[in-house]
Order: structure tokens, then sequence, then C-alpha cells
């Protein structure tokens, strides 16, 4: 036998077990432990897949690589809850019969003690534990009696029909709070463009941020004061963080918000592969495996009146990972949202017995803990119970921390509360707080022994509302169950009154847009538009007023067009089939012309379209192709790549001086194994495309202009291949530095940042004004003087 | 909003890829202690990928894995350029041992006794790098002589010493335990 049992325990010593690598790595992707998800239930009960089926509670090696890249997708999956605008404040004394005035929505608890919240899991791990389809249904039928008190899980039902419908949407009468224009300050030379955002009036934390003298822009472990007058770029002040782990920032006036992780070390020391230390079988405690990981999130304020020397004001320190912000420009207030799952930070919510001891019906409770220097708190102390809301049937077993703090007065009060059973993507309105948490739709039943089981239903959505404005308060308003499911915030949208939500149903199946009464503590199903694009998936939704445009994916790639003046009659306007998808639409200001980005076959395509359809295209593959004058090569992939795809902060627009713009990668690949050589990727281009439009208002037309694209790099081949990566290696990590993550406009002039620099450029010729390097020692390799010779092509009409 | 086809795709690509991204990832690391990183990593970034593509965005899964693996061999030793692939400067063993089977590299029945893998261990530490190397390819990958050959880029030869070499010291030195 070659698979000799001895030799292989002793390498997964070292190099891991099989099935802890995938959860880990399924825990690395979502930020959800498999557990959790349904997904071990079902191949664990049912015991195909060969999922860690006789691994029991067995945690997953979480390491700090996956975790560290965890962070990036958590991100994107989880959503959170609630917040707080005058909420308590994060005082364990805080007032908690401030919240008695508000009717709670259904489902919805708060705590009273963390007693309560042990019962609540409880309850959870019952579901968690229940078998995948009992034997006895099929065979007996429906004979199960009581299936648990959970909702009916129907779209639209389940809630008050008592609410009073909102008005109808007058059309197009009311400013929609969605981004009408991405604002631009009136002033000629201070003008700038902003971050791109969903909602008009609710600022979005990203990586870089500007105003009309200053570039603020985020490090490995800190962040850069770049002072920026007409082009001319000086780095005034560096500020390096130890053990912190920036992730976005804010600025407000001479405020600087950072949003980060902290890495702390976590220690395991259950047993290991059923394995308990002991001298005996030569593992020690201490050699119990610990791992670095995000473990709390934190966020700093400082004063950077005077540039050279930052303060730093306040520092709220919370259990779990960042998930979402949003700075509220009317009130200068900022909500921030983290994720905390039970077992984070070393701590267990599970009953002991799935940590190794069988017998123990013990609970280990874990409440979020926190840390405000506003407090001067100088430990970590639980997040008091009557701040701590929970739902009945929870999805999931983890909390959504959400809380606010006004940026005008940073040592003053800040809220924080706690949502049990949340997750998934926040979307905010000007009034409410959406959360997302996606519902296996699972329906639990009892067999004729009592023994619970679960069976598939159909998965749903479960949209949870804050409300920003009752009385000053941020309560959990309102839940309800949307069939189907989402990609990201931009499937939601509120405009008079309304939400409006497009889901997905089932997978590859139909698609479907709902709206929903928004202004009480109830929802209410006013209207749904026909399923449409069957058997394809929405891949992008924008939402301007009383329009949506949905694109979906899979055959034919249509991108539909309705009209949501009625909710109650949501009409189709067009459907309108192009060649490759669109991922990322825009509307240009009020006009009806839109912006269309996506991909076709391996490119990137740069569209825009009227109300009736496509206007005009440009597709930067063609321009590369051309520009680069590199063929094809055989048995490669061509492939572009962009951020806006995902991270829609990542997109430039510029209403002001017509302009829009986006960060992108061509690159070539091949996969194969022919003995020594596996893979090789070549990219050739990386660069920020800049595109202008003008629209004729006599012929309503739009016309669209390439006009070039700005580089740190240089039309260069750089490889990613075996090749690349052992002869070449200090250009590999070079280039990766160079490559430019963002635009936007100062002035007169355009301003991109990449990890390693920050460059200017003219806004007239776009030729370059200057080029600093700001990170990293190490770049030497790099000529910025051959390599900013650009723009490649200009002005390429489509 | 993770749907359930995907956990089943990514299943069935784990299940099919994992032996050879594993041995690929030995192959190419500075120590076997960060295979596991590696892997985990790369998988992943694969899960990502589904998400944000769906499952059938790689027409070839087995090749898309291995290129998220070389993506995240980079990253991972991004900044560490020290830690040098230490099989550079391998010379070719001129062993007469290419007539050794496979099955007769099996000499170890399984052993019940938990001390004896910490033991193992112990030993395989103390080998060099590319021995332990294969060794891990060998019973932890389920490759074979001629792809791990293939793989580190050595003679199969120099495998099959390797292999047959170290099975035997450890039989000598450990034999009475297992």
């Amino acid at each position: 036998m070659k698979n000799n049992e001895l030799f292989k325990q002793s390498l997964e010593e070292v190099m891991g077990n099989k099935n802890d690598i995938k959860n880990g790595a399924l825990y690395g992707a979502s930020n959800q432990e498999p557990q959790n998800t349904g997904y071990r239930n079902f191949y664990s009960e049912v015991g195909s897949g060969g999922n860690d089926g006789g691994n029991g509670g067995k945690k997953p090696k979480r390491l700090s690589k996956v975790i560290f890249a965890s962070i990036a997708a958590s991100l994107v999956l989880f959503g959170l809850i609630a917040l707080a605008l005058y909420l308590p404040t994060l005082s364990p004394n805080a007032p908690g019969d401030d919240l008695k005035p508000f009717a709670m929505a259904n489902g919805v608890k708060r705590a009273n003690s963390y007693a309560e919240i042990d019962a609540a899991l409880a309850n959870y791990e019952t579901l968690r534990n229940a078998s995948f389809y009992s034997p006895t249904y099929n065979s007996i039928g429906n004979i199960l009696g009581g299936s648990l008190q959970l909702d009916s899980a129907t779209s639209g039902s389940g809630e008050s029909k008592s609410a009073q419908p909102p008005t109808a949407m007058p059309g197009g009468a009311v400013e929609s709070p969605q981004e009408v224009s991405d604002g631009v300050v009136a002033d000629d030379d201070s003008s700038t463009s902003k971050t791109n955002v969903q909602t008009e009036g609710l600022d979005e934390g990203d990586i870089v941020k500007w105003d009309s003298n200053y570039i603020y822009k985020l490090s490995k472990n800190g962040f850069y004061i770049i002072k920026a007058a007409n082009g001319i770029l000086t780095v005034e002040t560096k500020i390096e963080l130890e053990n912190y782990v920036p992730q976005e920032m804010y600025i407000s006036g001479s405020k600087v918000v950072l949003i980060g992780g902290i890495y702390e070390e976590i220690k395991y020391t259950g047993s290991i592969y059923g394995y308990y230390p002991s001298p005996a079988i030569g593992l020690a405690v201490e050699e119990c495996y610990s791992y670095l990981a995000y473990s709390k999130m934190d966020i700093r304020i400082y004063d950077v009146e005077d540039k050279a020397n930052a303060v730093l004001e306040r520092q709220i320190t919370l259990d779990g990972n960042f998930v979402s912000s949003r700075l509220i420009e009317k009130d200068n207030t900022l909500v921030f949202a983290g994720y905390y799952y039970v077992y984070q930070g070393g701590k267990y919510l599970y009953p002991q017995r799935t940590r190794g001891n069988a017998n123990s019906e013990e609970w280990t409770t874990s409440v979020p803990t926190y840390k405000d220097s506003g407090e001067n708190m100088t430990e970590f102390d639980k997040i008091p119970s009557h701040n701590i809301f929970y739902y009945e049937d929870i999805p999931n077993c983890a909390y959504m921390l959400v809380g606010s703090i006004s940026l005008d007065n940073p040592q003053g009060k800040a809220t924080l509360y706690a949502f049990l059973g949340l997750d998934g993507e926040m979307y905010m309105s000007e009034n409410n707080i959406y959360f997302t948490t996606y519902d296996s739709g699972y329906e639990y039943k009892k067999d004729e022994n009592g023994k619970l089981y679960y069976v598939y239903g159909t998965p749903k959505t479960r949209v949870t509302r804050i409300s920003l404005d009752a009385a000053s308060y941020l309560l959990p308003a309102a839940q309800v169950k949307v069939e189907g499911s989402i990609e990201d915030r931009y499937h939601l949208d509120e405009y008079n009154g309304y939400l409006r939500i497009a889901t997905s149903l089932g997978y590859y199946q139909d698609n479907q847009i709902s709206v929903y009464s928004a202004t009480d503590s109830k929802f209410e199903l006013i209207g749904q538009s026909e399923r449409f694009g069957a058997g394809e998936q929405i891949h992008s939704v924008r939402f301007n007023k009383n329009e949506c445009t949905v694109v979906t994916f899979r055959n034919t790639d249509p991108m539909f067009l309705y009209d949501l003046t009625d909710p109650k009659n949501i009409k189709l306007i067009s459907e309108y089939e192009e060649e490759g998808v669109t991922e990322f639409i825009k509307y240009i200001g009020d006009t009806e012309f839109k912006i269309g980005i996506g991909t076709i076959n391996g490119g990137i395509k740069v569209a825009l379209y009227d109300s009736k359809g496509k206007a005009t295209e440009i597709l930067i593959a063609d321009i590369m192709h051309s520009a680069i004058g590199l063929p094809p090569t055989d048995n490669y992939y061509e492939n572009s790549y962009t951020d806006i795809f995902y991270n829609k902060k990542a997109f430039y627009y510029d209403e002001e001086r017509q302009l829009f713009g986006f960060a992108f990668e061509f690159y070539q690949s091949a996969y194969y194994y022919n003995g020594s050589q596996y893979f090789s990727y070549q990219s050739n281009y990386q660069g920020f495309a800049l595109f202008s439009w003008a629209i004729y208002e006599e012929s309503n037309e739009i016309r669209l202009t390439s006009l070039g694209a700005l580089t740190e790099l240089g039309v260069a081949v750089y490889g990613y291949g075996d090749e690349y990566y052992y002869n070449d290696r200090d250009n590999f990590y070079n280039r990766y530095q160079y490559n430019i993550s963002r635009g936007f406009r100062i002035g007169d002039y355009i301003y991109t940042v990449s990890d390693a620099a920050a460059s200017s450029y003219k806004i007239t010729d776009l030729l370059s004004a200057q080029s600093i390097i700001t990170n990293y020692a190490k770049f030497s390799t790099v000529k910025l003087d051959d390599a900013i010779e650009f723009p490649v092509w200009l002005g390429i009409e489509g | 909003m993770i749907n359930k086809d995907i956990y089943a795709k990514f299943d069935e690509v784990y299940d099919k890829t994992f032996n050879l991204i594993s041995a690929m990832a030995t192959a190419k690391c500075a120590r076997l202690e960060d295979v596991k990183d590696i892997v985990q990593e790369t998988y992943a970034e694969y899960f990502n990928t589904l998400k944000k593509k769906g499952i059938a965005y790689a027409q070839n899964d087995g090749g898309f894995v291995v290129a998220v693996l070389r993506s995240v061999l980079f990253k991972h030793y991004k900044g560490r350029e020290n830690e040098k692939n230490t099989l550079v400067s391998l010379t070719p063993y001129e062993e007469n041992v290419s007539d050794i089977e496979d099955s007769a590299l099996s000499i170890f029945e399984v052993s019940e006794k938990k001390e004896s893998i910490s033991l193992v261990l112990a030993e395989l530490k103390k080998k060099d790098l590319l021995t332990q190397k294969i060794f891990a390819m060998f019973y932890y990958s389920d490759m074979k002589i001629k792809e791990i050959g293939a793989l580190l880029e050595v003679s199969e030869s120099l495998v099959k010493h390797k292999l047959y070499g170290t099975i035997t010291e450890l039989k000598l030195k450990l034999g009475g335990m297992v």
C-alpha cells in the first residue's frame, strides 16, 4: 500500500488536514464558518461530498494568510445591522429605557440579560444539528406535526397588512437620494471630483480621499498626507501604526478617520486532530497552533489641522471584522458596522461539547466586547445586554455591531448596538439602514419520533430595516423575507418611501423586482415585476428615481429597463440584447443616458446607452492590441480586469468635466501542464483609462471619446509565470506596487495613486506633471522617468 | 448570498484537484509548513471567484485552480525574497535505484500508536528540503514517482533514491515502534 497512514498523518501535522484546509478556505473566502452555512449540515449528515464528516465540531484552521485574505472578501459578503445615531452611548450605563417607545419589529427582541442570548443561541444550535431530510418523511408523508415556529417565509407575506401604503411615487417630482450627481464644487481651480457613492449625501470610505489641497492615502499600516498644489506633489506626513491594517478612510474638515483591523495572536488550545496536548505524544501546549488574525475592528479619528502633527482624538475598538461604513454628510456623523463571529477572538459560543468535551452541555457565552478611549476605558468590556437585539430564528451565529459617532465632536458620545443573527450586505438610504441576510429557506420539521430535520425550501433574502430618524433612535424597524438572493448592495434602493429590490430567484432561473413600503415599522409588499431573464442571473442593477436598469447574464445577456413610476404596475420599457455583459451601470446626472462597462470576449467594453439602447461603444482590448502591437499568443487566454466590477467606489466620475475613468489591467494567461510548466501570466498593460462624454441636445445624441490611459509602468510585458517569478522577482514585485488603483481630479489635474506612487497629469493634455514614490523602499528596477511617457492613445472616438 | 451550487462545484473541484495542488505547492514552497497556508489560500481565492463569476466561469477548472495557485505563490512570498527555493542547486544523482517499484516503498504497517506520528515527523524534519518534499508529495499528495520528478524537475531516479533511502532509515530507527 502506498498510502501509509502513519506517514500521511505525520505529514498532516505539518501540512494540514485536507478537510481542515477546505473548511479554512471556505472560511477564508467567506469569513463564514462552514458550520454556519447549512452547507456543513448537509454534507456531514448526508455523508456525501467527503466533507469533514467525522470531524465533529472541530474548528477549521484559520491561518494567518487566509484570514488576511478573508478580510477583503468579507467586505463583499457580510452585511450588518443596526445603528444608532443617538442610541445609548457606549457606556454600560446606557439608558435602556430610551428604547421603550418603539414597537419592535416582528421576531426581534431586546435582550434583558446575557442568558437570553444563550437561549437564542441554543435554539440556533438545535437547528444546526438537525438532520437533512427525515427518512420517514417520504414513506409516511406529512405526519410531522410540529414544525418550529419559524416564519413561513414567503415573499412579502408574514408582515402586518395594517400599514398604510405610502402615496404613489410622483414621477421624478422629488429628488432621488440616488446619486444625482457625484457632487463637484463649483469653484474653478478648487473643485474636485468625489468618491463614487451609491447614495448622494452618504460618503463612502475608500483607500484614498482628497480635498482641494491634499491627498490622503492609506498605506499598508497607516496613511499619508500628500500636498497637491497644481500637480506638484509633496509628502507632508506619514503616519505608521503598529499592528494595524487600515481598510478605508474618510476626511471631514480637519479630521481623518481610519477604519481598519488589529491583528491579534489567537492561540487554539483545544484538541488537534482529536489529540490533546500531552508530552506522551510529543505535543506540548505551546505547539498547539496559534495564528494571527484580524480579530478587532478599530476606528481612529485624527485631527490633522497641523499636517505635520496628526493628533489621535478618539479610538474605538470592537470585536469582529469591519463590514461597512458611511459618513452622513449633513450631520457629519460616521456610521460603522462590524461583524463578529462567536468563535472569533478565541471565544466560542458553541457548547463545550463541540470543543472536544463530548459530555458537556455548558455554554461559553461570548458577547462582543469593546474599548473606547472616549470612556477612558483601559480594558475591553462586554456590550451591555440591553444594547443587544436578537432574532427568534437566527439564521447564523454572529453579531452585527453597528455604531455611530459625530465627527464634529470626536470626543463626545458614541453609540453601539449589537444584533445577533444578521449578516449580509449593508445598504443605507437617507433615512434607513438595510441589512440583507441570506436565508437558506430550509424548512424545519419533526418526524414521528420527535427528531428534528429539515428539507430544502426556497432561498430568500432577509431584509432588515433599521430606522435612522425615528425620534432620534436607531432601531430594528422591520424584517421581511424576499424570495431570491442578491449580489451586492446596489440591488436595493429606497426612493420616495419605497424599498425596491432586485433578486435572482434560484440559480440561473428567474429574476424579479419587488417594491415594499419603507415608511413604518413594517414592510408591505406593494408590487412586483413579472419575472424576467429566464435561465439567467442578475449581474448588475442600477436604480435611478423611477427607472431601473438590470442586466442579466448567461446566454443572451440582455439589458432590461423598467419603469417603476407606479409601484403596483411595474412596466418593462425595453429589453436590449447586447454582446458581452455589462457589469457596471452609472446614470449620467439627471439625463436618461447611462454609462455601461462590462466584459466582452475577455476584453472590457465601455458603452454609453440611451433609453432606447446602445449609443456608442469602445472596446479596450482592441485598443490595447493596436497600442501594444502584441498579437494573441497560442495557448494563452486574453483577459481584462477592472476593480469597478466589484468595487464601484473605484470608478472616477466627474460630471463637471464630463469625464470618467477606471483602473484596468489587460493580460494574457495560460495554464497547462506539460511536465514542467504549469502556468504563465503576463500583464500587457495596467493603467487608468480615461474617457469623456458629450451630449448633443439638438439631436439627443451622446458621444463617447477615449482620452487615453495613464500608467506607472509603460507599455511593457510583465510576466507572472515561473520564468518571471524565479528569474526576475524584483521586477515582479515592483510591478505590483505600481498598479494604479484609483484616479480622481483636483482642480485642473488628474491624479492617480498606486501602492507605491502618486502621479499628477494636466487635464488639458494628460501629460505627466509629476510622480512621486510614497511606499516601499525597493523600486530600483523601475525607471519612473521612462515609465511615464503617456498617454498611449488619444482621441479615439467610439 | 452563496448558492449551494457553488459549494457543490467547489467540492467537486476541491476533491479533484487537491492532490495536484498540494503537490505543486509542495514543489514550489520554501518550507513544508507553508503548504497548508498556500493551499488554503488558493482554494479561498477559487471560492471567491466562483462567487463572483459563477460556476461556469472557468472552462478548465483544474487549470484555473492551478493558475490561482501560481498567483497565491507569488503573493505568499512577496516581500520574502530571501526564501529562495533551495532546489536550484541540486545535482543529479547517479544511484541505480530506477528499478525500484512503488510497491516496494511501503514497508510500514499502520500504527495506532500516536507517539509514532511525532517520531516520524521529527525524523522527517531532520531531512533536507528535497527529501521532505518528495516524501510529502508521495504520501500526502499521492503523486506517482514520475509526477514527482516532473514537478520537482528532478529525475525519477533521484526521487526513488530519496524515498527508498528515507524509508529504510526510518524503519531502522523506528521499526520497533511501528
